[in-house]
């Protein structure tokens, strides 16, 4: 588009000399964004390695999905393709004896991880082994061996979800993608707070189970979640081999369908959004704001509080994106508080955890878009598994924490309390918080009041 | 500045359209920056280029709001002379911005962002091509037709990959009908309902977006074709602005849906999701104005004569 330099030209208009200013910064910023571009391809790769073929059991894995007191999938990776793969289970340990285990059983979903182009050139190549648990007795421990084709993994356990009234704890973490120090290193920031996890799990043998916001990896795909799986079995089960089965949701950075490989369960008829009892007293209602959200899962949500809220002591909710952010724009989640937050508020859920903003957040308690101290709701969380930490510290008024902290949230449930206690790298009790309104009995006697004024 | 070669008036008011288009793309992006809605190229740095700093968030979004404050003053610069160096950045920023998207696949089809910001990389250079046509012997015949055969570009292909995404189901547009429905005309409405209406939409997206690739125009077909089938042109003078005016409005009406959706009060930040589609609506307008007011009959070389209806 250079005019070309002949006579004919007619009085131009003349390039502004404020443009000429102008250009001038951008032209460096500019280039400098093609070079990171450009730097950040290269540095891309380094999670592409070829994994040598095995029939070695890796990435051992227990997942809890409606009830975590009956049933669990456990899952392995090979990494070359095997004929028998087989879980031997007891509720007393064997220490991988297989001949001792009263039980064993074929893996009933086998098959190859789908690859990317990168992935395959590397030669990530590895095969995903599933077994469908029912039928287990509640707050029980259950001693399990994988073998894939005569290769044995060690001797693991884990702990079902009571179905009584008794204690329990579980663990809230979110957003574990791309730490740091890189996916691939020994020390990243995803597997301190692992490690994190393993060591709350051994002095609270109560706890149920890790409650994961979303946001696993970059795209939930193989070259990436590989990494994930390693870490995870690796960093967050215990010394003892304890595993600490996990209840996803789905973040924004899961929507491929390759998600469902990594999160095989028999069932998945809804996308991962599910309610989850991890008691008695206790159910959890995990929610998708990667689809629609006023449609059938809204109405979905709200068949379930119905149903749900006269019989439960406490109804927490698990979702990725906030109704409350700490780093995001407020007014831009209006879509999902919109479609949700009435409805909490309407049958009384207890607490709401969700992730993505990427930092410490625990909100005051709101209701009806105010801070109510009496039938406020807190929502907490936002997500810090290992994903670089926004600098947070802008006020907003309904944030009462928002820090920058890598960390997991703990939560006790009792009888009369849930009490939560966010958790730093170093150990730190970084927050401390309690929620203690009996909104069962709150909602029971507003229903009352509503059906007597009928 | 008496020598000066008068500017068409068709090819006038298209270019101020455009510039409105891209001064308003330029502060709705501002204005999301500064209301801590992070760009796509920001979330990029924060996700990979910085991603070994102290502090990757505050980097990435102190270059984020540098980049865009730029971008903001070159698209002022532009509304007042709009010098193709500019366009060229401008166009670019915007390329980079779905771009990264596509690098970020932090939601949903977000390999898709290249094609659905199709318009508003395009924009800025049917600008230019407005601008700089008219100056030169050489361009001058072409500057209508090449500007309008680079709108058609984008206008039908924003909207087939719209359609695209309706029909895929985008969850995005779901509940963008069920609240819009429910916030507007106070109806209900279920997923699978609000997911046939998509499905229509999908198709009337790709009818529209077909007749306006398909639909003939210098300098694939210039004027003195259609001179020759009296009774085709007829129809073409009569059909096309109708579907102008259909594309100008439901690119309006799709904007403005994202302030419908979510609800009444609209808060200040969501401004911006109706702002960025600026071009989605004034696009069609610049169309149109080129299509119905006079080209350059004066100044052209065409054999021809200019469309017959362009009234003189
Ligand atoms: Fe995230
Ligand atoms: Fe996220």
């Amino acid at each position: 588009m250079h005019p070309p330099s002949r006579p004919a030209r007619p009085t131009p208009n003349k390039t502004p000399a404020a443009a000429g200013l102008l250009l001038t910064p951008l032209g460096p910023v500019l280039t400098l964004c093609l070079c990171l571009f450009s730097a950040s391809a290269v540095y891309a790769q380094a999670h592409f390695q070829e994994l040598k073929p095995s029939p070695q059991p890796i990435h051992v894995r227990v997942q809890f999905k409606n009830n975590p007191a009956n049933e669990a999938v456990v899952s392995w990776t090979t990494t070359r393709a095997t004929s028998e793969n087989k879980l031997y289970l007891s509720t007393d340990p064997k220490r991988g004896r297989l001949e001792e285990y009263p039980v064993h059983f074929a893996s009933q979903h086998t098959f190859p991880f789908t690859l990317r182009d990168e992935e395959k050139k590397a030669g990530m190549h590895a095969w995903s082994h599933n077994v469908f648990l029912n039928d287990l007795k509640p707050a029980t421990f259950y001693y399990l061996t994988v073998v894939s084709d005569g290769a044995a993994s060690e001797e693991f356990h884990f702990k079902t979800a009571p179905d009584d009234e008794r204690d329990i704890r579980i663990l809230m973490v979110g957003d574990s993608r791309t730490p740091r120090r890189g996916r691939i290193d020994r020390e990243n920031e995803r597997r301190q707070v692992n490690a994190l996890m393993a060591g709350l799990l051994e002095t609270h043998p109560d706890i149920v189970a890790m409650l994961h916001g979303g946001d696993y990896t970059n795209h939930a795909r193989w070259g990436e979640f590989y990494w994930w799986l390693k870490d995870h079995s690796e960093t967050s089960t215990t010394s003892e081999n304890r595993l600490l089965p996990v209840i996803p949701a789905r973040g924004n950075h899961d929507v491929n369908p390759e998600l469902l490989e990594y999160f095989w369960w028999p069932d998945r008829v809804r996308d991962f959004y599910y309610t989850s009892n991890l008691s008695g007293t206790t159910t959890l209602l995990v929610l998708n704001t990667e689809i629609s959200r006023g449609g059938d899962q809204r109405q979905w949500l709200e068949e379930q509080l119905a149903k749900l809220r006269p019989l439960k002591r406490w109804l927490l909710v698990m979702q990725h994106q906030p109704n409350y952010p700490s780093a995001r724009s407020y007014e831009a989640m209006a879509p999902i508080r919109e479609a949700w937050v009435p409805l909490f508020e309407r049958y009384g859920v207890d607490a709401v955890y969700e992730s993505h903003d990427h930092t410490l957040k625990r909100t005051h308690p709101v209701y009806q878009g105010q801070i109510n101290q009496e039938r406020g709701l807190i929502y907490f969380g936002d997500g810090g598994g290992g994903v670089p930490q926004r600098r947070a510290g802008r006020d907003r008024w309904y944030l009462a924490v928002n820090e920058r902290y890598h960390h997991v949230h703990l939560a006790k449930i009792t009888g009369e309390e849930i009490h939560i206690q966010a958790i730093s790298l170093d150990g730190q009790i970084v927050d401390d918080f309690k929620i203690t309104l009996d909104r069962r009995a709150l909602y029971l006697r507003e229903q009352k009041e509503l059906d007597s004024n009928q | 500045m008496k020598a000066r070669v008068p500017i068409p008036s068709g090819i006038a008011a298209a270019s101020l359209l455009l510039r409105i288009a891209i001064i308003i793309h330029a502060a709705a992006t501002f204005l999301s920056v500064f209301t801590y809605q992070f760009t796509q190229f920001g979330t990029w740095l924060f996700m990979e280029a910085f991603h070994n700093l102290d502090d990757p968030a505050s980097a990435a979004f102190y270059v984020e709001r540098i980049l865009v404050s730029i971008y903001l003053a070159a698209a002022v610069a532009v509304v007042f002379a709009p010098a193709w160096p500019l366009l060229i950045l401008i166009s670019g920023y915007i390329f980079m911005e779905s771009y990264s998207g596509l690098r970020n696949t932090g939601h949903l089809f977000s390999e898709w962002m290249p094609a659905a910001y199709m318009l508003r990389y395009l924009t800025p250079w049917v600008l230019m091509v407005l601008t700089v046509g008219p100056r030169f012997e050489k361009t001058r015949a072409w500057t209508r037709p090449a500007a309008m055969g680079l709108l058609q570009l984008g206008i039908g292909g924003v909207f087939f990959v719209h359609g695209c995404l309706a029909w895929m189901e985008h969850p995005g547009f779901i509940d963008l009908i069920i609240g819009t429905f429910r916030n507007l005309f106070r109806i209900p409405m279920n997923e699978s309902a609000a997911v046939t209406i998509l499905k229509g939409i999908a198709v009337v997206d790709w009818v529209v977006a077909l007749a306006l690739l398909l639909y003939p125009n210098p300098p694939f077909a210039p004027d003195s074709f259609w001179n020759r089938f009296p009774k085709a042109a007829a129809a073409r003078r009569r059909l096309v602005p109708p579907l102008l005016f259909w594309l100008a409005g439901w690119g309006l009406v799709t904007a403005l849906s994202r302030l419908t959706g979510p609800g009444l009060p609209v808060g200040f930040s969501q401004y911006p999701a109706l702002l960025t589609r600026a071009s989605h609506y004034l696009g069609p307008l610049a169309l149109y104005v080129l299509f119905i007011l006079p080209g350059h009959r004066p100044h052209f070389s065409l054999n021809k004569p200019d469309s017959p209806h362009a009234p003189d």
